[in-house]
């Protein structure tokens, strides 16, 4: 007999002795053995007590042992009794336990409970839990109100406990594993009922509150007395060697990259993967229907899978099944997505066709547009705006005066089937049209002769870096047009090469527009784009999608957006997007269930970008994304370590360079289960901590230079005038962790390092206390000083800073260059978070010149002299951006302090997350939308890009 | 939060003047948004028409996110869902609608579903027009509204409701900055409407001239956005506020009176004294009484249709009818009740270190539990209240036509008489039903595919036909 034939012997044989002894027990109300034996139609029978109804679609499992009832938390929960039955209820004494595996935290948790605690109105008892606590609750007429007695210390999820809540009219116990944890005597005398409202097993249920359990119930008992300490634990002893301890994580497998979601079409997905070898592997796709969908990809490295027939707005799971080194199946995750999440346009019938065909394919190919928006001035048939919806991914708006030509072309771009959906017309009769500025991806007059709207117009409504004008510049008409040009910044234009009259002029970058490139603006860590323009009065530019649904939570500190040459970068919840800065279209999007970061606090953001590429650190990769089209065009690996794994941890592009670091597998912060990163837990503020430094050289893919020392800290690393900063721990214990994510208390023997960029050189190390920096370790650069700040246990900012000259000459000798010259404090400073508000103990500095900004206060960063400490109110979760003029943060709502007039202006009825989500760039405000599952009623929940109404124009 | 279900007063509801009893002249019949008609269908419909659009509708918000992820709860309820089908009003034997797909509004005959003219805006069309005395009101995305005479679509006159004309990109497409996202209130000459999203950019409410479009008086809000369905009674005007709570306005002015407490939400009922509101984050209704901003009460529920002596609460799983006057008496009694215990337990607190105050305390405690005993009795007997309940698969929409309550659900709609509380019929139809109306002798359903079909009784339809065609279009 095998040990689990013998676990279920004794288990049977337990039960059975348990089921005779458990007739002669007292008082016994309920005894709920769960195990498949016992099922009947929706529901149980039991040894003792009441029959019970399932709500939901529970299972009840046999093997491996313990018998039990597994409750996935989402719909399912028992009902013992739909209204409050007196045979049911203890008038006083009572005692209820539990054999119980909980395997998520939620606010609230039932194991067995009659209860109701509404406002005021308070009624019952409920064993469960509150957050990572057991608790026992009852309210009785002594105390009229419910006490929650809870347990000193949090439960492990996924262990079985056995837990007890007894009240005997004049103390309540909570028993946990035999042992009494916690006791209360708040209350007295009879138990208080609510009059109606059901008892349930496996929820915290009341009229107001519905939480189902996430895990499983081996038995659930009930009793009108007061069971003795020394009877609990002998329940508990007599079965505890029956529950195994805590299963190991399961092992799933995952491609080497990818899986990519790829829309084709509103009910097609490409899905695309790869191995390290040739090997066959299967995607399993569960269909809304509940069946399965295989398909199989033949032996190669290079999988990809066309999904058809997709319903909208639905949720696909799906796994990827390989072969291991024994032929078995492993599979990956159950990974997810999701098909509202598609954004491309509607597209017109296929066998609409005008004689505008060539004409529209040379304007779209000499401007290079394809995407956002469309205006067509002088239009006198609809021909060439179907085309260019036919040939493009435009919404085109043709702009006319002349009422009888508005009906026609409407009346045929309706009749085209794209009329709203794709192309619309507009009145105007004004010289100025009533467009907002820099938001046209493409102007084009088609009249041939020059429109009546002046260039300076034209030239104001285009969008910066790309934007393109086109006109039909017929012979006859090119004088009339030169003086149409003459005087406007569009005055050097050119014949659009292969475009026949077509004439091109294309914008460029706005002068003084800076760029949000890293996580924290710059390489630097300063938090500030540098962007010289987003400053006095915004105005809304746009708002659209992204929406909230592919947003991850608000506060599990995710990498912040990027915006770079006119365009914006967001990572959702597995999904990254691509957006032009300066309208909102959407450009590109796909999903990749491996691409995620959370607790960036802790961490580094997994992004950067740098001109036209948008570079995404993936398992051991990192990858070069077109901005422009979000195609997968280039792929980065992480130097190997030996046979040993490692992923891409930081990542940045600074100085022609793709900088990265090496960590062990599985360290990045996930926040899947909705963390917030914001307490001192030390599963919360452990750092994750990289190996290895290294660079690599974006256009050939080859190694330039690497590093390795301590555990560098990845939150420290910070690039600046050609230098590369970081804290690395020289703990033995430490270097040695065979997990790279780090509590403060091991991170000892810290070293603040400069190495020199280009070369990965040292020029400088000091080793110094920054023990203090126990909640987070930041590292900020700026003015040839580099500043490390955190805080303690006790929310007091800790500040250190350095002297960083730039690397003189030598650095080029072979040599390792130690500078006597670096690392000598300037200054230091400490005070207690002014804030006072919810993560204020985790604000990331901003620098902006010289000024040093922390918290509520401003330092001169070289000297550390205390310019204010009145910086403006910032109540809310979110920490500070900023470009040269203004500075950007959450107070309830978007919120703008401007530097030049210490003016603060709130966005009300829309917020941020709980990080760095609004960025000045382009010379816009850029906010996605990082509220998503807030539970307040902000009015708004839509990205959103705002501009300074000088640059709108209108 | 309190736990109770409410029933509304009276339904006495504010009737578009000049409607006929029969018409459907604004979003749910009339300005309280009550969704009840007095006219009957015999047996079970058949369709006698649908009107397919090209494109369907396109909302402005997608759903709620996945999760509140700190808190734990998942099935959030989108709280702006206003224009996920396109919602029919009706006056004689004319249809109409206003599409956020192609900018139009069109006006159908309700007897064949041809189209008898349509007209342009230069904007999506995201809310239900409004019929009064031979003219169609509505307001559109390019921030104007309009007024056309409702037989042939002629434009009588069109009104920018803000004073700047800017365009910019919204929801994906080219809309005004302060786009018209509420429905237009038409009563005693003047026209309520907003616009505007962004509340930093202002938000206005506007009150215009009915006959000229001329503005009588405006209030520019700072504070939050406008978007859902306006509700009116003859002193207030009730703003919903997108996902947070809505606002009541003085309608002679424009004022604002307060902004009610809730979790926020675009459905809204409005009865004598009771303003009912939702979805809130899970699906919850609150009922707030008039010259209050705190909930009388709040329940499980998305929907709610009131009638003179019944409540009927539409949630996702089920609808049940109630006794409404009964239950809002117990509720206002129960509140009562909780209100004076909050304030003995305050003062048993304030006394509780004091000493000598013995004898003062055990009298607190001796009326706490008396108190607690009448709140069990009239929570008790609150839920005897439950006339019927019945499981439901049609979670979208509800409006009593006669004595059937008609819900819409995902590919179906349903047919359940009030008197039984049992399935009476069902049909399938292309889509989510998000939109019902009736009238004419018969019930009209939108889906989220941008289907509109008329349902009538077996012995009053014609054959089924499908339409799209235009006969005129404007301008």
């Amino acid at each position: 007999m095998n040990s689990a034939s013998l676990i279920r012997l004794g288990v049977s044989v337990l039960l059975s002795t348990a089921l005779s002894l458990c007739a002669q027990e007292t008082g016994r109300i309920g005894r709920w053995v769960f195990a498949p034996e016992w099922a009947q139609n929706a529901g149980m029978r039991s040894p003792v007590g009441k029959e019970l109804t399932f709500v939901g679609k529970p299972r009840l499992v046999k093997d491996p042992s313990p018998p039990r009832i597994e409750l996935p938390g989402r719909d399912e929960r028992i009902v013992v009794a739909n209204a409050p039955d007196r045979a049911l209820l203890p008038e006083r004494d009572l005692t209820a336990e539990a054999w119980v595996r909980v395997d998520r935290i939620t606010p609230w948790g039932g194991f067995i409970g009659q209860v109701q605690d509404n406002g005021d109105f308070e009624r019952g008892w409920v064993l469960g839990f509150v957050e990572s606590k057991f608790s026992f609750a009852l309210a009785s007429e002594g105390g009229q109100r419910i006490t929650f007695l809870t347990a000193p210390t949090a439960f492990q999820t996924n262990r079985w406990y056995h837990v007890a809540g007894v009240y005997d009219g004049a103390e309540m116990r909570l028993v946990v594993d035999g042992a009494v944890v916690a006791t209360s005597r708040d209350q007295s005398g009879p138990i208080l009922y609510a009059p109606s409202g059901p008892m349930v097993i496996g929820a915290y249920q009341d009229d107001d509150e519905h939480f189902r359990l996430s895990g499983a119930l081996h038995e659930v008992g009930l009793f009108r007395r007061a069971v003795p300490s020394a009877e609990l634990l002998s329940h508990y002893e007599a079965r505890k060697r029956l529950f195994p301890e805590p299963a190991p994580e399961p092992i799933f497998a995952k491609p080497d990259f990818g899986p990519f979601v790829d829309w084709v079409d509103r009910t097609t997905v490409h899905v695309s993967w790869e191995t390290l070898t040739d090997e066959p592997t299967v995607l399993e796709l569960e269909m809304p229907d509940g069946t399965q969908r295989r398909s199989g990809v033949g032996q190669t490295r290079n999988h990809s899978v066309t999904l058809t027939g997709l319903l909208p707005d639905r949720e696909y799971h799906y796994r990827l099944i390989f072969p291991d080194r024994e032929g078995r199946r492993v599979t990956s995750r159950r990974y997810l997505f999701d098909s509202s999440f598609y954004y491309r346009p509607a597209q017109p019938a296929v066998s609409l066709k005008t004689p505008a065909a060539s004409r529209a394919a040379q304007v779209i190919q000499a401007s290079g547009v394809h995407q956002g928006y469309a205006l067509i001035l002088g239009a006198t048939d609809a021909d060439l705006a179907i085309e260019l919806v036919r040939q493009s991914d435009l919404e085109v708006v043709l702009v006319e005066k002349d009422a009888a030509l508005i009906q026609r072309l409407r009346a045929r771009l309706d009749e085209a089937g794209i009329y709203g959906v794709r192309a619309t017309v507009m009145r105007s009769e004004s010289a100025q049209l009533p467009f907002g500025g820099l938001t046209a991806n493409l102007i084009v007059v088609a009249s041939g002769a020059p429109p009546e709207i002046p260039a300076a117009e034209i030239h104001r409504l285009l969008r910066p870096v790309g934007g393109a004008f086109m006109a039909e510049v017929p012979r006859r008409q090119s004088e009339a047009w030169a003086r149409w040009m003459m005087g406007s910044d569009m005055a050097q234009w050119n014949p659009a090469a292969g475009g026949g009259d077509w004439h091109r002029w294309v914008r460029g970058r706005l002068v003084g527009a800076g760029d949000w490139a890293h996580q924290y603006g710059g390489a630097d860590n300063s938090s500030c784009s540098q962007d010289d323009l987003v400053r006095g009065d915004l105005q809304v530019a746009w708002w659209g999608d992204p929406g909230p649904r592919p947003m991850p939570d608000r506060g599990n500190r995710n990498p912040a957006p990027l915006s770079v040459n006119g365009r914006l970068m967001i990572q959702g919840e597995r999904i990254l997007f691509g957006l032009d800065a300066y309208n909102g279209a959407i450009l590109w999007s796909f999903s990749c269930p491996e691409i995620r970061r959370a607790n960036v606090t802790r961490d580094s953001s997994n992004m950067t970008a740098a001109g036209d590429r948008l570079f995404v650190a993936h398992g051991r990769h990192c990858v070069g994304i077109d901005a422009q089209t979000g195609a997968r065009s280039r792929r980065y690996s992480v130097p190997a370590a030996g046979e040993e794994a490692r992923d891409w941890g930081y990542v940045a592009a600074e100085g022609g360079l793709l900088i990265g670091s090496r960590v062990k597998p599985g360290s990045a912060y996930l926040g899947d289960d909705g963390e917030w990163y914001e307490e001192y837990a030390a599963d919360q503020i452990a750092r994750v901590t990289s190996d290895l430094l290294f660079a690599t050289d974006p256009e050939t893919g080859k190694l330039v230079w690497q590093y390795s020392g301590g555990a560098v800290l990845n939150s420290t690393i910070t690039l600046g005038d050609g230098m590369l900063f970081f804290l690395e721990s020289r703990n033995p214990e430490a270097i040695a962790a065979p997990f790279a994510r780090q509590n403060p208390n091991v991170l000892t023997d810290q070293w603040l390092v400069a190495l020199d960029l280009k070369t990965g050189k040292k020029l400088w190390q000091k080793t110094h206390d920054f023990s203090a920096c126990k909640f987070m370790t930041y590292l900020v650069y700026g003015k040839n000083t580099v500043v490390v700040t955190g805080t303690d246990a006790s929310k007091n900012f800790h500040t250190f800073a350095f002297n960083a000259p730039s690397p003189r000459g030598n650095q080029d000798s072979g040599d390792d260059i130690i500078s006597a010259i670096g690392g000598r404090v300037l200054w230091s400073e400490s005070h207690k978070e002014d804030k006072g508000h919810h993560s204020g103990h985790l604000q990331h500095p901003v620098v902006i010149g010289d000024t040093y900004y922390s918290d509520q206060r401003a330092f001169k960063l070289t000297s550390g002299d205390l310019v204010r400490k009145d910086l403006p109110e910032r109540r809310g979760c979110g920490v500070m951006s900023a470009g040269r003029n203004a500075i950007f943060f959450r107070h309830h709502f978007h919120g703008m302090w401007d530097l030049e007039s210490n003016k603060r202006t709130q966005f009300e009825g829309i917020r941020s997350g709980c990080w760095l989500s609004m960025i000045p760039a382009g010379g816009m405000l850029l906010a996605p939308e990082t509220s998503a599952g807030c539970s307040c009623t902000h009015a708004i929940q839509t990205s959103i890009g705002y501009i300074p109404k000088v640059l709108a124009g209108r | 939060m309190n736990r109770f279900c409410t029933l509304i007063t009276s339904a006495a509801v504010w009737a578009v003047a000049s409607a006929r009893a029969a018409d459907w002249p604004t979003y749910r019949g009339d300005y309280s948004r009550s969704g009840v008609s007095t006219q009957s269908l015999a047996g079970t419909p058949v369709v006698s028409w649908t009107w397919q659009s090209k494109h369907p509708p396109q909302p402005a918000w997608q759903g709620e996110a996945k999760w509140d992820g700190w808190n734990k709860v998942f099935d959030l309820k989108p709280r702006q869902a206003f224009d996920r089908a396109f919602h029919v009003v009706v006056s004689g034997p004319r249809a109409y609608f206003g599409s956020s797909a192609d900018d139009q509004v069109r006006c159908l005959d309700t007897r064949s579903g041809k189209v008898l003219w349509s007209f342009f805006t230069e904007g999506p069309v995201r809310l239900a027009p409004t019929l009064q005395e031979g003219r169609i009101y509505f307001g559109s995305d390019d921030g104007c509204v309009y007024c056309l005479k409702s037989d042939d679509g002629q434009l009588i006159w069109k009104t920018r409701a803000v004073p700047t004309d800017r365009r910019i990109p919204g929801n994906s497409r080219i809309i005004s900055a302060w786009p018209v996202r509420t429905s237009v209130v038409v009563q005693d000459g003047k026209v309520y409407v907003t616009a505007g999203m962004f509340p930093a950019d202002g938000v206005h409410l506007v009150a215009l001239d009915a006959g000229t479009g001329t503005e009588v008086w405006r209030q520019v809000q700072n504070d939050l956005p406008a978007q859902g369905y306006l509700l009116a009674s003859r002193s207030r005007l009730y703003v919903p506020a997108g996902r947070n709570n809505p606002a009541v306005c003085d309608i002679a002015t424009g004022k604002r009176v307060r902004v009610v407490e809730g979790a926020g939400g675009t459905y809204a009922l409005l009865t004598d004294d009771l303003l009912v509101f939702g979805p809130g984050k899970t699906g919850q209704l609150g009922a707030v009484e008039d010259g209050s901003s705190d909930q009388l009460a709040s329940f499980q529920g998305n929907h709610m249709i009131v009638t003179g002596s019944r409540s009927y609460l539409h949630s996702d799983s089920e609808i049940s009818a109630l006794d409404r006057g009964r239950y809002l008496q117990l509720a206002r009694e129960r509140k009562s009740i909780s209100r004076q215990q909050a304030e003995l337990a305050k003062k048993a607190k304030s006394l509780a270190s004091k000493a000598g105050t013995e004898a003062e305390r055990e009298a607190i405690k001796k009326q706490l539990a008396d108190l607690g005993k009448r709140l069990d009795e009239a929570t008790l007997a609150m839920d005897q209240c439950l006339l019927w309940k019945a499981p439901s698969i049609w979670p979208h929409c509800v409006i009593l036509s006669g004595d059937t309550l008609i819900l819409g659900g995902s590919s179906e709609v349903a047919g359940m008489p009030v008197a039984s509380g049992k399935l009476g019929w069902k049909l399938p139809v292309p889509g989510i039903a998000y939109g019902l109306a009736a009238a004419d002798d018969a019930v009209f359903v939108s889906t989220d595919r941008g289907a509109v079909l008329c349902l009538r009784s077996p012995s009053a339809s014609e054959p089924s036909a499908s339409s799209n065609a235009s006969t005129s279009s404007r301008p």
